[in-house]
């Protein structure tokens, strides 16, 4: 007990030490309107773009930014509760650049957009900040995607494989699972030293709480930090989140991490900026989204990187989520992104509605830069199956009117009945690299094509339940990812031994 | 182009200051027509009185507003004077005093757009937020 008071005391004289008063001169204008979170100040006149202003209301000190800086006038957005700031109120510039605390001590933590914890476990122990707004990396200290970041999902590490430093889109309807695929990918970089920040704008903050209590369960929190911009703050703070999300990203990006980032999602995100750009008084185009929206994305995702080995060789990669409104992806906002972004994985609610989960479409999610950096043997086993699955869904279209066909038609509808089924995957159940590579091997050899349809992923768990046990494979995996003789005899070999053991195949 | 108020104190300042006094009232005349036809008649009031300002700073005279708990001494108005000379480089400093014993002690000080504050009020504030890091 003794001991605890000292330490207060000692923490509190450092703390009083630490003190100084000052006397500085700072330029003074006055609140000449306030409304829905948008406050008019007159004067100012030094006032630099997006430098935090100080309102003085009689409740205490609010922060505010700067955007609009006029003739005698600047335009702000108030961060946080503004109704108490009155008409007249005095405004004091801080000659501070919007910034957010950074720090390790954010991995593991829920926080709001200003870097204040939201999760009741005390303010986060940082000692550095890091601009929210910042210029994203030129082209000197970038190189091209290289290294594979494993999503963990089937579907998409064989079809549209993303990389290190990539820009993959997650765009979809409401409620077919784009949050899904995230979660999974921020769950599968366990254990692959990646740290994961997920920014949450617009959510429901039930969604959230499930999210969090998820990747706890998972053991996933260790490494990701949520920033929260929920459905009930003001627009203020949800156009300053994924831009927060990102400056916490960079941190780790300097010290030479991979960072995995997911923006969920953009178009609230757009919708929050127009709100905003609209009570700004400020000229509104296409859909009443003002004229710099491209800009407003675009310099969010440029930030995304993978720099070279003189500058730390870290990287950022970015998994931004559109939602469409009825499968539209040619309105304003998703035109936008899929032009910003390196690829885009389309989900489509027929495939979700009739059980295949995740419901990508294989035709119109295309990865840019992913093939280059992906693991190699699944290179060569998932090799043309995009083509396959996007062919056989037309196939089976064409193939409903006629039952006679001849005996390549044949084949290949059955083979792509497996390969969707192999595609189906559940919830929060991400899988291994070498178990991917070991059923798809299976399914282009055609070790599967006596398998009935219906038993497919009782015959998957078998397998990966052989494989586990043996663990041969993953050993061989952890030293190479190539597709050689020692490889595939062990892949053969596995699956014969399983076969061997079931009944029900002729 | 819209043309801010600073501008058109400016410009009429130094019309007047390059022209005979006679010809004030016309370039006055010419100065309201113009404003009137640039549909900026209702900054009027502002232009005028940024005029005011402009022609007190030429004149060397500083307007200065000091808030304090109490009435100040002699001798801090002197230390604040001597301050304000020194910093502005004008050799007139016209004071207003108020007394606002809200702000506990101290003072502070605010000229043009300009405020600095020393006050006891804004220091708590302050530490405040420094124990609270």
């Amino acid at each position: 007990m003794e001991n605890k008071k000292d330490f207060i005391i000692e923490e509190l004289k450092r703390q009083i030490s630490g003190f100084k008063a000052e006397l500085k001169e700072q330029s003074v204008g006055r609140v000449l309107k306030i409304a829905d979170g948008i406050a008019l100040v007159s004067g100012l006149r030094e006032a630099m773009m997006s430098e935090i202003l100080i309102f003085k209301s009689k409740q205490g000190e609010i922060a505010g930014v700067a955007l609009n800086l006029e003739d005698n006038l600047v335009g702000a957005i108030i961060l946080g509760e503004g109704e108490h700031i009155k008409e007249n109120d005095e405004v004091v510039c801080t000659k501070k650049i919007l910034s957010i605390p950074v720090g390790e001590a954010l991995l593991g933590r829920v926080i709001n957009p200003l870097g204040e914890a939201l999760d009741g476990k005390g303010k986060p122990e940082t000692k550095e900040s890091y601009p929210v707004e910042k210029i994203a990396p030129g082209v000197i200290t970038r190189e091209s995607v290289n290294e594979p970041l494993q999503t963990g999902i089937k579907a998409i590490d064989a079809m549209v494989p993303i990389g290190k430093g990539q820009r993959e889109l997650i765009i979809g309807d409401r409620q077919i699972g784009k949050t899904a695929i995230a979660i999974d990918t921020i769950m599968n970089q366990k254990g692959k030293n990646v740290k994961c920040v997920y920014v949450a704008i617009g959510q429901k903050e039930s969604k959230i709480s499930t999210i969090v209590k998820k990747l706890e369960a998972a053991g996933a929190m260790e490494y990701t930090t949520v920033v929260l911009a929920g459905a009930s703050n003001p627009a203020s703070l949800l156009y300053i989140a994924p831009y927060a999300g990102c400056a916490v990203a960079e941190y780790f990006l300097a010290k030479g991490d991979d960072v995995l980032i997911v923006y969920d999602d953009l178009s609230k995100h757009a919708v929050a900026y127009r709100e905003i750009s609209l009570l700004l008084r400020r000229p509104p185009g296409r859909e009443a989204y003002p004229g710099d929206v491209f800009y407003l994305h675009s310099r969010l995702l440029e930030r995304a990187c993978k720099l070279n080995k003189e500058n730390g060789g870290g990287s950022i990669t970015a998994l931004p989520i559109i939602e469409t409104q009825a499968g539209d992806i040619s309105a304003y906002i998703p035109t936008n992104v899929i032009s910003i972004t390196d690829g885009q994985i389309f989900l489509e609610p027929d495939l979700f509605y009739k059980g295949n989960r995740p419901a990508i479409n294989a035709g119109l999610s295309v990865s840019r830069v992913g093939s280059s950096a992906q693991v190699k043997a699944m290179k060569k086993v998932a090799g043309k199956m995009r083509l396959e699955a996007a062919q056989f869904r037309e196939l089976a279209a064409f193939a409903q009117f006629g039952s006679d066909l001849d005996e390549e038609t044949s084949r290949k509808l059955e083979r792509g009945k497996r390969l969707y089924e192999v595609f189906k995957q559940d919830q929060y159940q991400p899988l291994a690299i070498y178990k991917q590579v070991l059923i798809y091997y299976a399914l282009i050899n055609g070790f599967m094509d006596n398998v009935p349809v219906e038993r497919v992923r009782e015959f998957e768990m078998g397998l990966y339940q052989v494989a586990e046990t043996s663990g041969e494979l993953e050993k061989l995996f952890a030293t190479k990812t190539e597709l050689d003789e020692e490889m595939e005899t062990l892949l053969k070999n596995t699956i014969n031994n399983y076969k061997d053991t079931l009944d029900y195949l002729s | 182009m819209k043309i801010s108020v600073l501008q058109y104190a400016q410009a009429l300042k130094d019309l007047l200051a390059d022209s005979e006094p006679t010809a004030a009232k016309k370039i006055i005349a010419d100065f309201v027509a113009l404003v009137a036809k640039n549909n900026d008649g209702h900054r009027f009031t502002e232009i005028v009185e940024q005029l005011q300002a402009d022609i007190k700073k030429e004149e060397g005279e500083l307007e200065v507003e000091i808030i304090s708990a109490r009435k100040l001494s002699a001798e801090s108005q002197n230390i604040i004077t001597n301050f304000l000379k020194k910093q502005s480089q004008l050799s007139k400093i016209n004071i207003k005093e108020t007394i606002d014993p809200e702000i506990l002690g101290g003072f502070i000080i605010r000229y043009g757009d300009k405020i600095i504050d020393g006050s006891i009020k804004q220091n708590l504030i302050n530490f405040k937020r420094t124990l609270n890091n």
